[in-house]
């Protein structure tokens, strides 16, 4: 590498590279060998094909929502279906999607290899968790084409028990089984992170990607187990007449708010965290630098987690909650919102007299970086009480988990996807086509959502099939921008897809970055390590990196 | 008292149970000690998440207890202190006969480890008897609730040979949260 | 508001004929609106300033400029700096908006009252005056409104954004928000809280208009029988002034002047009688027992519906003297409409 090229990409030479004779893909044969795999590495896979698979089904109805707020007339499908559609998006989207994202594939893929261990610790669980997602995933699915379910992702009593003769306890089902893939996979996380990690890999020298995994693996572990016995009162409500939440039984129908948003505000940093970890990793490889304040970052993670715990009431300002408790809660949630601006502050400072490169996975990153903020900030528009009285239930709300879903969470997983392909396939994608999806991505996400913050202001109701029409313009604006944006995110699967057979060979370390895992093979052994490593080295080393390239002669195959 | 917790104690159980059992440790352990104690840590840490399962319900009760303070008095007095004693008793030896099963495992002894198995399984049917008969009184009773609800032995105590206070009907009314809380639970 | 009000009104008219911005119609309205443009301006600092930081250093230290990068561990200083800067912002923010909640939850003592009830896919509004109204609500200007709201069935959201107010309709109890309208004209009511198929059809009018106008719109449209009217003959049908009498020997409290008075209960604790407060009594009496009283009164759960309640309460409202409700006996007794005060909205 000259030093005044703009890229870090460093590829074996194409003409006498080859694939590694042997790897966790091709060790084994046959479908089966992958239904029966205790390998992390390919269950990662196994939940990479079906997540892909819930979020396109998922943006399918996104897009349907889209096309009929076209116009402000309900005329596209009926009330009945456009309720179901942004159920099912929602449902989709975040129990089959966003929760499993970085976690089951990234985190399931990395996180031994990261802390020098051959597996995770209960292989034969995280199989199962894998099976429980899928067992869920289809009842969900055969709730959608039993005839859908129109309860809205929130499932709120009294309304989803009494009034609404859809597949609920279908759905519930769903979700209640696909939560316990979750906590499998959280409970395998810590012990893993806990028990076997690799001779000095101390706690601060493992990558921070570990540290925030960790972090909502703790969420996890606490927080599904609630959302799960909620949704099993609703169901037995349902189907046993059960009076918990019904008031005119005696129950409290706000009480299932609060146990579903003791779960539910945790599950949004289970979501954004595990993404957050990805940033770090990226912006540190393409920046050649260490994380500026590496402890304050894996500390603001674990500060995030905790602090998740003690907001929930905030979805439930104008419910007529006691104002004291109100007061409270909204406190917490500033709080809250103090280690994200660090974190932030932390990666752009990261860069700071680093030697930047601008590869997919850092635009990804610096998209991050942008909309998260943005996304942030509104989120303390809407922990301030009297703000949120004006904002809650509107679009504003909607644009406001998007940008930090979608724009923080789906921009962080592309950009780890795309940074860890060339390690898990060993080949690399298209370089100027990723970016052209990046950026594509990027504008499409803005025009679609940045108008719905107006039209949140404007009072624009959340959940509504038709609207007045001077909203019209505005939702025009944002329906154009969900096209650019489906064109952004159907690029990558085309160019990975056939990257996996004609895509150049990456090689072991293609981005010169200093993780354990690449410092093996691409793609690597089942077994990782052909030795367990010993760590003498913080995360984040590049002196240690040049040290060591410069003494070793580097074999591929 | 509840099913599922005793499930999940069976179940990871023989997580650990078929870790240790094997005559060499998983590959992917580099001593058998680092196995063991992820195992144990593991079981823990899935304990734990059954507390905050539970623990959605135990708040629940908390709160409608206290709001519903009187009918709660009378509801749980309907239960049976002796069945639910036994009850437990069979619970905590199912528990430990399978622990002592695991131990059979370790110990390579099989015929003792059939026999705590076995003797786990009878527990469990016995359990399962014992709430057969709780459930048939509160059946016959009306106490399910759903549409037979029925709360006259809790306003008219008298006519059912109880030393029951009776209840007001809107407070009587509450019983029902009560018994949908003793179900969900049990 | 720390900017000029010329500056301001410019700003918002401007925003609103452009159609990024509803109009300000309540009092309340331009506090919100403060509120929101200062988190909008920190914000915008924010983003700008991540903006600036990502962007000026990976133009400075890209790898074509800066070859080799210089290894930093961190800096306690910057942290705490961006630490506690954001902090304050927050904190600020947070007394901001707690003062906002309060002043939008907070009604004034004299404010008028109309009741709402929520139902699967409408609104229906009940003025004190007997005057019903479906998906419409007509309010005077400059003066402020109380509601008091209930939900017969699901959640439903009770939301005006031109008024900024915005409150939960909940099933089983009545919640209040109230507003003050400073222009006259229409605005829109949505629910925005998801309730079923409709939920995007229940919507409707908020009315807002002069005085005078708002006088003549209630004298036309009255149905003859104001709310306390009709709560007075449910009052006697349903047999509640059998032990309600007002006789210092009726097995019920005294209802006369009860409501807004500090009540002792049988289990020691104190209440203040409000809306809230009578309706509960009257579904769950048990837990509401007056002092000296026995728990004698059955439940009227499921046998009063919510506009019997309302009615029930606001006849409640107008008892001042013994007087009143031995003329409720009488009437119960001859089958005549008691004289009461004309069908006014009262204050």
């Amino acid at each position: 590498m000259s030093a005044t090229t703009s890229t870090i990409v460093n590829l074996p030479d194409q003409r006498t590279a080859t694939m590694p004779k042997r790897d966790y893909l091709n060790n084994e044969h046959g479908l089966l060998s992958w239904l029966f795999t205790g390998d992390h590495k390919r269950i990662a896979i196994l939940y990479l094909i079906s997540i892909t698979f819930f979020f396109f089904l998922g943006g399918i109805f996104a897009g349907l929502i889209r096309l009929e707020l076209l116009t402000p007339q309900p005329d596209l499908v009926a009330s009945d279906t456009y309720n179901k559609l942004f159920s099912l998006h929602g449902i989709i989207m975040i129990f089959l999607f966003l929760v499993p994202s970085v976690p089951a594939t990234l985190g399931n893929f990395l996180i031994p290899i990261m802390i020098g261990a051959k597996d995770l610790a209960f292989p034969k669980i995280n199989l199962l968790s894998w099976y429980l997602f899928m067992a869920g995933g289809v009842l969900t699915l055969t709730a959608l084409v039993t005839g859908g379910v129109d309860t809205g992702w929130t499932f709120t009593t009294p309304l989803s028990t009494h009034y609404l003769n859809t597949n609920v306890v279908t759905a519930a089902t769903g979700i209640f089984i696909a939560g316990f893939a979750s906590i499998f996979t959280g409970l395998n996380f810590i012990v893993t992170i806990h028990r076997m990690r690799a001779p000095g890999m101390t706690w601060f020298r493992m990558p921070l990607f570990v540290w925030a995994n960790y972090a909502a693996s703790i969420l996890m572990v606490l927080g599904t187990p609630v959302l799960a016995i909620s949704l099993v009162l609703v169901a037995l409500e349902r189907t046993l007449g059960l009076g918990v939440f019904d008031p005119t039984k005696g129950g409290d129908p706000l009480l299932f708010q609060h146990l579903f948003w003791f779960y539910s505000h945790p599950a949004v940093y289970i979501m954004i965290l595990p993404g957050m970890g990805v940033i770090s990793e990226v912006i540190s490889t393409f920046s050649r630098k260490r994380i500026f304040g590496y402890t304050a970052v894996a500390f603001s993670s674990v500060a995030i987690a905790l602090f998740g715990f003690f907001v929930w009431e905030h979805h439930m300002f104008i419910m007529g909650v006691s104002n004291y408790s109100a007061l409270v809660f909204s406190l917490l949630t500033m709080l809250v919102a103090v280690p994200s601006a660090i974190k932030i502050f932390n990666w752009a400072f990261t860069l700071q007299k680093g030697s930047i490169t601008f590869e997919t996975p850092m635009l990804y990153a610096f998209a991050f970086i942008g909309l998260f903020t943005i996304g942030g900030m509104t989120g303390v528009f809407l922990g301030a009480l009297g703000m949120d009285i004006h904002l809650t239930e509107t679009y504003f709300i909607v644009a406001h988990f998007h940008y930090v879903m979608v724009g923080g969470m789906l921009m962080a997983f592309l950009g780890g996807i795309h940074f860890w392909w060339p390690k898990m396939f060993g080949r690399m994608y298209p370089e100027s086509l990723s970016k052209l999806s990046a950026v594509t991505s990027f504008i499409g996400f803005n025009l679609t959502f940045m108008p719905q913050f107006v039209l949140g202001y404007l009072g624009m109701p959340r959940r509504y099939h038709a609207y007045p029409p001077e909203f019209q313009v505005l939702n025009v604006l944002s329906t154009a921008g969900a096209t650019v944006l489906g064109v952004g995110f159907l690029l990558p699967v085309l160019y990975l897809g056939w990257s996996l057979k004609y895509g150049a060979i990456a090689g072991n370390n293609p981005w010169q970055a200093t993780g354990l895992e690449w410092q093996i093979q691409s793609p690597p052994l089942t077994e990782n390590f052909t030795e367990i490593p010993i760590v003498t080295q913080d995360a984040y080393d590049y002196e240690w990196l040049a040290n060591k390239t410069e003494h070793e002669v580097t074999t591929v195959g | 008292m509840d099913n599922a917790l005793v499930a999940s104690h069976a179940h990871t159980h023989e997580e650990e149970h078929e870790h240790v059992a094997l005559p060499q440790h998983r590959h992917h352990f580099e001593t058998e000690q680092q196995q063991r104690e992820a195992g144990t840590f593991g079981m823990w840490l899935f304990l734990l998440t059954e507390i905050m399962f539970f623990g959605g319900l135990f708040f629940a009760y908390l709160l409608y207890r206290n709001w519903y303070h009187d009918a709660f008095v009378a509801a749980s007095n309907q239960l049976s202190i002796k069945l639910g004693a036994i009850n437990t008793a069979v619970l905590i030896g199912s528990g430990y006969f399978m622990a002592l099963g695991v131990w059979a495992a370790e110990v390579r002894k099989k015929g003792l480890l059939v026999l705590f198995l076995l003797i786990t399984t009878v527990l469990g049917f016995v359990f399962l008897g014992i709430k057969y008969v709780e459930y048939h009184e509160k059946w016959e009773k009306h106490h399910i609730p759903g549409e037979h609800f029925d709360v006259s032995e809790f306003v008219n105590p008298q006519a059912y040979g109880l030393k029951e206070t009776p209840l007001a009907p809107d407070m009587a009314q509450k019983t029902q949260v009560f018994f949908s809380l003793y179900f969900a639970m049990t | 508001m720390h900017i000029s009000p010329v500056l301001w009104q410019f700003l918002v008219k401007w925003l609103h004929a452009s159609a990024l911005f509803p109009s300000e119609a309540s009092t309340i309205a331009p506090y919100t609106d403060a509120l929101y443009f200062f988190l909008l301006l920190i914000t915008l600092i924010g983003v700008v300033l991540v903006g600036a930081l990502v962007f000026g250093f990976s133009i400075r230290y890209r790898a074509a400029r800066n070859p080799v990068a210089t290894q930093v561990e961190g800096s306690t200083l910057l942290e705490a700096t961006w630490t506690i800067i954001p902090l304050a912002l927050f904190l600020v923010t947070f007394v901001w908006g707690a003062l906002l909640y309060f002043r939008i939850y907070t009604p004034p003592t004299n404010s008028m009252n109309i009741y709402i009830v929520g139902k699967q896919w409408m609104w229906k509004a009940e003025h004190p005056g007997g005057q019903h109204e479906i998906n419409a609500l007509h309010v005077p200007i400059g003066r402020p409104v109380q509601l008091t709201m209930s939900s017969q069935d699901v959640f439903h959201s009770f939301s005006i954004p031109d008024f900024r107010v915005k409150r939960e309709v909940i099933p089983g109890r009545y919640s209040t928000v109230w507003f003050e309208a400073t222009d006259a004209g229409t605005y829109h009511l949505f629910c925005t809280q998801y309730c079923g198929t409709a939920h995007s059809a229940m919507i409707g009018d908020i009315v807002a208009m002069s005085p005078e106008d708002y006088e003549s719109w209630t004298k036309q449209s009255t149905s003859g029988m104001s709310l306390a009217q009709n709560g007075e003959r449910l009052f006697a049908s349903m047999g509640c002034n059998s032990c309600h009498s007002g006789n210092a020997a009726a097995r019920g409290p005294n209802l006369a002047g009860v409501y807004g008075s500090k009540l002792q209960l049988a289990n020691g604790s104190q209440v203040l009688v409000n809306d809230a407060y009578l309706r509960d009594a009257i579904l769950n009496p048990s837990q509401h027992v007056t002092a000296g009283y026995a728990p004698i009164m059955p439940t009227y759960q499921g046998q009063v519906s919510e506009d019997g309640l309302i009615d029930l309460v606001e006849y409640i409202k107008t008892l001042d003297n013994n007087y009143r409700v031995q003329q409720t006996l009488t009437t119960s007794q001859s089958d005549k409409v008691a004289p009461t005060t004309p069908g006014m909205v009262k204050p």
